[in-house]
């Protein structure tokens, strides 16, 4: 005897408080968070896969059944292999929705309690032959070490401790989105102490028993009949059962779906898994051959399954038998805390809540922790009640493969979770009903009661006795005719609304379709109002701040889009805390939709399309052919000119492209999924007046953020077919046609400037006439008289008359600018502006001013010396009039690379705002009547364009003291080509005019 | 996730068609490692895909 009952006691006691600390150290934060979410972390938190079966039942099954002991392996590598494809999906649903175990997604799919009860009813039943199998294994393994004790009452010492510590582990405390990161490390940390100790055991016995590698591979020549043992088994049948068996562990084994789907901190992890599993069993097969053929070698007899323990113990090493109890006691353990607390909340959420319904005023909370604490309790004695019952006469890998088996019954049910739409709760039910009971009828309890119970199925199985060897026969017919019955019955049977809609959003082939039912409340604070009547007030509060954080939203939300999410989100939470069936009765007591049988409002477009969004470029082949599509006309609405707003059925803002973002400045993204009522003021009105106006097109003024707009909106009605899809609801196009009505206004003062200034011409040609004969009667009139009054009137008539000219004059050189050439020679500015200094100072009428010519004699512009010369005497006379005497008028000019800049400014006393605005206009004066005849500035403004010059006039200066700024810019004189012909002059690209208007 | 029918019918005809990859593990004088170097092989595969994508949606 290597150890005493005692020592083995305190091992595992030991062992166990040492798996505790290890996730209690990890909770209280001194294991680094990168470490606990390392993917290695997760790969060997997998490894609770690797039960008492990895460590003896393997062994055994490699002794009895050669071969197919892989099967254990690569099935469930085969389908972590596929983890993108298969497992991948469901860790989706299980993260969006919440659902902690296979009977929450089931639930959830199949939107029916009683799903929930079944399946958990079902999967208890199916899983007690593994948990049963554990307790065996920690109970003969110590009694194969020490064979004089009672295995019966060393297991329920060993199961006394493990409820302690599954309370500990998993039930300590409770919320919505619970993650054990103490449970990972820790069974992490336990499958790592059995790959050490399992791999060292291998090493060990290889070396020790056959020396090498080489050595084993003569000891094999030697003994030929071993590898016919190894293949022989493989040829008879169960492999293919048994791969597939193990292939549905990875998500109907309630401890893998626990920690591959529930217990997952890092979804990427399951990339690494998908090998890194599959490496891990590899790992752990590789001993199994070397321990067999090593008792063969040592001729150990005896229950081959603990060839484990028996040929360590052979190979007298103390250190190798510690490692193979502790390597199969840390596998046993792991599976059986693991699998407790799942079977523990699919109970809580499936039988116990929906049946029993909490009481408000209780702390929800701690009710729920003390009843999860009470199931754990009570899965684990019954379990070792089931253990008793079954009693020593069934093999490790005969109870395993019944569990395992078992499970394989919900392969139709997840078959329609992630790819069949059309299956429905009443063919789920009755396939596993069915299928469940020819498990029970036709394998359980023949091998339970070792009843000698002949199966005989017409066709498939010719009256058997099942057993390991031919079970696979009944159990591939049950699950056969499972899916049958799952098929059939969802054919002729019609699934219900909300059913629908699960199943597309759990099918991996669909998109998820939202549909837009109008919600009862209003606002995010409502809901805590609806739910504090099931929940209770202060759980209510958390519970929707914690959804509400979680969407980064406010209390004050009142979108119907956001309110909507909010509402899943709470779905979501308190799918985790209660399980999917009651959160959804709550939430439907509490916060229903208005009237959901009669069809969405719409589809939740703008969802739809932000999930396309994420899938676009995995979509391949003609969807992929249409989502580009669907991409292009989207991006077509988007970059469209013309503001477009699609609107539902409802008044919900569906679509709201850029153009209607820069009409009427107000984002997408605060108001899409508002209804329209919700837009800021002008738009809210301006939008629902339209939608109320039978008319179909509208034209609208609008005052927006001080700018006067005018609006062109146009409907029409998106079609309301069902069969198509259609969402209903219109479509608004607003266009600003603002620019537009400003240019038609100019163009029609254009064409009224025009008229005048062709009438002005003829006009002046018709009045100079008769002037001129006015002129030369009065002329005539002085030499006519002596008398002093009448050669006073002759003298005024004479000056009216020359008054008349220089009116008709400015007329006739108005009405032709732009008709005449305009020479392109160098034009010297200061003399320009010195000559019209000096003629207006001739002129004593006007206002004496100091006129200052501080232009630079170099600067040379290119132009017509005529033309500009009058456009400085027009400036300066204007300068003039408008300043006191005394004041001075200052001109100076600098040059730039092309261009030659002249400044004329007076300390005037400025322009009005409302002439300034419309100073190029023909007849626009400041001046007195009589005094001007308003063309000035705007023959300034058509000389200068003739240049391809620009004007700008800055007034006032100062508001206090008034005073004006004219600039003028005019092309530069280049000063290479000073003395070269006008001819080569002119050739050049004149540079484009910058008119200021 | 998208998932691909192709890669599904691959799945299930690799199970049908498992029968042929038994009869060649289980000719005689195979070494007795030819499923592991199989195994290894698959898992290295499966390594080698996994480097290259990332899981959509979740």
């Amino acid at each position: 005897m290597v150890f005493s009952l005692t020592e083995l006691f305190g091992i595992g006691l030991a062992y166990l408080l040492f798996f505790f600390s290890v996730a209690w150290l990890t909770e209280q934060g001194y294991v680094p968070p990168r470490l606990v979410r390392h993917p290695v972390t997760y790969v060997l938190s997998l490894g609770v896969f690797a039960s008492a079966w990895a460590i003896y039942g393997a062994v055994g099954f490699a002794h009895d059944f050669g071969y197919n002991f892989l099967a254990y392996y690569l099935g469930i590598s085969g389908a972590f292999m596929l983890a993108p494809i298969i497992l991948a999906p469901i860790l989706r649903l299980v993260k969006n929705y919440q659902l902690g175990s296979l009977a929450d997604l089931l639930s959830f799919r199949y939107r029916s309690p009683v799903v929930g009860a079944l399946v958990t009813v079902c999967m208890l039943l199916g899983v007690m032959p593994l948990l049963a199998m554990q307790i065996q294994a920690v109970a003969d393994s110590i009694h194969v070490l020490v064979p004089d004790t009672s295995p019966d009452t060393l297991a329920f010492s060993f199961v006394l401790m493990i409820i302690l510590f599954a309370i500990l582990f998993g039930a300590r405390h409770i919320s919505a989105r619970e993650k054990h990161e103490g449970l990972v490390v820790a069974i992490a940390f336990e499958s790592l102490i059995k790959l050490v100790a399992f791999f060292i055991i291998g090493v060990v016995i290889l070396h020790d028993v056959f020396g090498s590698l080489s050595g084993l591979n003569q000891w094999l020549t030697q003994h030929p009949d071993q590898l016919v043992q190894l293949y022989q088994p493989l040829e008879e049948g169960p492999w293919r059962a048994l791969v597939a068996a193990f292939f549905v562990a990875a998500i109907a084994m309630p401890h893998m779906y626990h920690m591959a789907f529930t217990e997952n901190l890092n979804p990427r992890a399951l990339l690494t898994a998908s090998w890194g599993l599959p490496l891990y069993l590899f790992l752990m097969a590789l001993p199994v051959l070397v321990i067999v053929w090593a008792a063969v070698e040592l001729q150990i007899f005896g229950n081959p399954e603990y060839f484990t323990l028996t040929v360590t113990r052979a190979v007298e090493s103390p250190l190798l038998v510690f490692l193979a109890f502790a390597a199969g006691l840390s596998a046993a353990s792991g599976v059986i805390i693991v699998c407790t607390l799942s079977l523990a909340a699919m109970f809580l959420n499936h039988l116990i809540l929906p049946l029993a319904p909490f009481n408000r005023r209780r702390n929800l909370y701690a009710w729920l922790l003390w009843s999860r604490r009470v199931l754990i309790a009570a899965i684990i004695l019954v379990a070792y009640g089931f253990y008793l019952l079954m009693g020593d006469r069934h093999t490790l890998s005969e109870l395993g493969f019944l569990a395992f088996v078992a499970t394989m019954q919900f392969v139709p049910g997840l078959f329609g979770v992630l790819l069949w739409a059309k299956g429905n709760r009443d063919g789920f039910m009755a396939g596993l009903a069915a299928g469940f009971c020819i498990w029970l009828f036709g394998l359980l309890l023949p091998v339970m009661l070792g009843v000698q119970l002949h199966v005989s199925i017409p066709f498939l199985i010719d009256d058997i006795f099942p057993t390991v060897n031919n079970s696979y026969m009944v159990a591939t017919f049950a699950v056969f005719l499972n899916a049958l019955i799952f098929g059939i019955v969802s054919l002729l049977t019609e699934s219900t609304p909300a059913e629908k809609l699960a199943a597309e959003t759990c099918n991996v082939d669909n998109l998820r379709k939202p549909q837009r039912w109008e919600l009862s409340v209003k606002s995010a604070r409502e809901f805590v109002g609806r739910l504090a009547k099931p929940l209770g007030a202060a759980t209510a509060r958390r519970e929707v701040d914690l959804a509400l954080n979680d969407l980064a939203m406010s209390l004050d939300e009142t979108r119907p889009y956001a309110l909507r999410r909010l509402r899943d989100q709470l779905e979501s939470n308190l799918s985790g805390l209660l399980g999917p069936s009651v959160a959804l009765e709550v939430l439907e007591s509490s916060v229903p939709y208005v009237n959901p049988a009669e069809g969405a409002a719409t589809q939740d477009i703008h969802f739809i399309e932000s999930r396309l969004e994420e899938y676009h470029d995995k979509l391949t082949g003609l969807a992929g052919e249409l989502d580009s599509l669907r991409r292009f006309h989207r991006q077509t609405l988007q970059d469209l000119p013309v503001g477009v707003c699609s609107l539902g059925s409802d008044g919900e803002v569906l679509g709201w492209n850029r153009a209607l973002e820069l009409i009427t400045r107000v984002p997408a993204d605060t108001i899409l999924g508002s209804h329209i009522a919700h837009l800021p003021s002008p738009w809210d009105q301006v939008f629902q007046s339209f939608i109320q106006t039978e008319a179909r097109n509208q034209q609208r003024e609008v005052d927006y953020e001080g700018m006067h707009r005018w609006l062109s909106l146009h409907k029409a009605a998106i079609g309301m077919s069902k069969s198509s899809a259609s969402p209903g609801g219109q479509v608004i196009v607003v266009e600003d046609t603002t620019e537009m009505r400003m240019l038609e206004h100019h163009l029609a003062h254009s064409e009224r400037l025009a008229s005048v200034g062709r009438l002005a011409a003829g006009v002046a040609h018709e009045i100079g006439n008769p002037i001129t004969g006015i002129a030369c009667l009065a002329q005539n009139l002085r030499f006519d008289s002596e008398d002093n009054a009448v050669l006073e009137t002759a003298e005024q008539i004479l000056d009216q008359t020359k008054r008349i000219t220089r009116i008709v004059q400015s007329l006739v050189s108005f009405s032709h600018t732009g008709s005449t050439h305009v020479a392109r020679e160098p034009v010297p500015i200061h003399e320009c502006v010195q000559e019209a200094m000096d003629l207006l100072a001739l002129n004593k009428e006007g206002t004496q001013v100091r006129f200052i010519n501080q232009t630079d004699p170099d600067h040379l512009a290119k132009g017509d010396q005529q033309r500009l010369t009058q456009v400085l005497i027009n400036l300066l006379s204007n300068a003039r009039d408008a300043s006191q005497p005394g004041q001075t008028i200052t001109v100076t000019s600098h040059q730039k690379e092309h261009t030659i800049v002249v400044e004329v400014e007076d300390q005037g006393s400025g322009i009005p705002p409302d002439v300034l605005a419309r100073i190029y206009e023909p007849f626009v004066t400041t001046k007195e009547p009589g005094k001007g005849t308003g063309l000035g500035m705007s023959l300034v403004y058509s000389i200068i364009e003739e240049h391809y010059g620009h004007i700008a006039i800055q007034s006032p200066l100062d508001s206090a003291r008034g005073g004006t700024r004219v600039t003028i810019t005019l092309p530069r004189y280049p000063v290479l080509q000073l003395g070269t012909p006008d001819d080569d002059v002119q050739k050049e690209e004149p540079h484009e005019p910058h008119p200021d208007r | 996730m998208y998932i691909d029918r192709l890669v599904l019918i691959f799945i299930a005809g690799a199970y049908v068609l498992s029968p042929a990859l038994m009869q060649w593990w289980t000719e005689s004088g195979a070494a007795w490692w030819r499923p592991f170097l199989v195994w290894g092989l698959l898992i290295g595969l499966t390594f080698w895909i996994a480097r290259s994508r990332d899981l959509d949606g979740i």
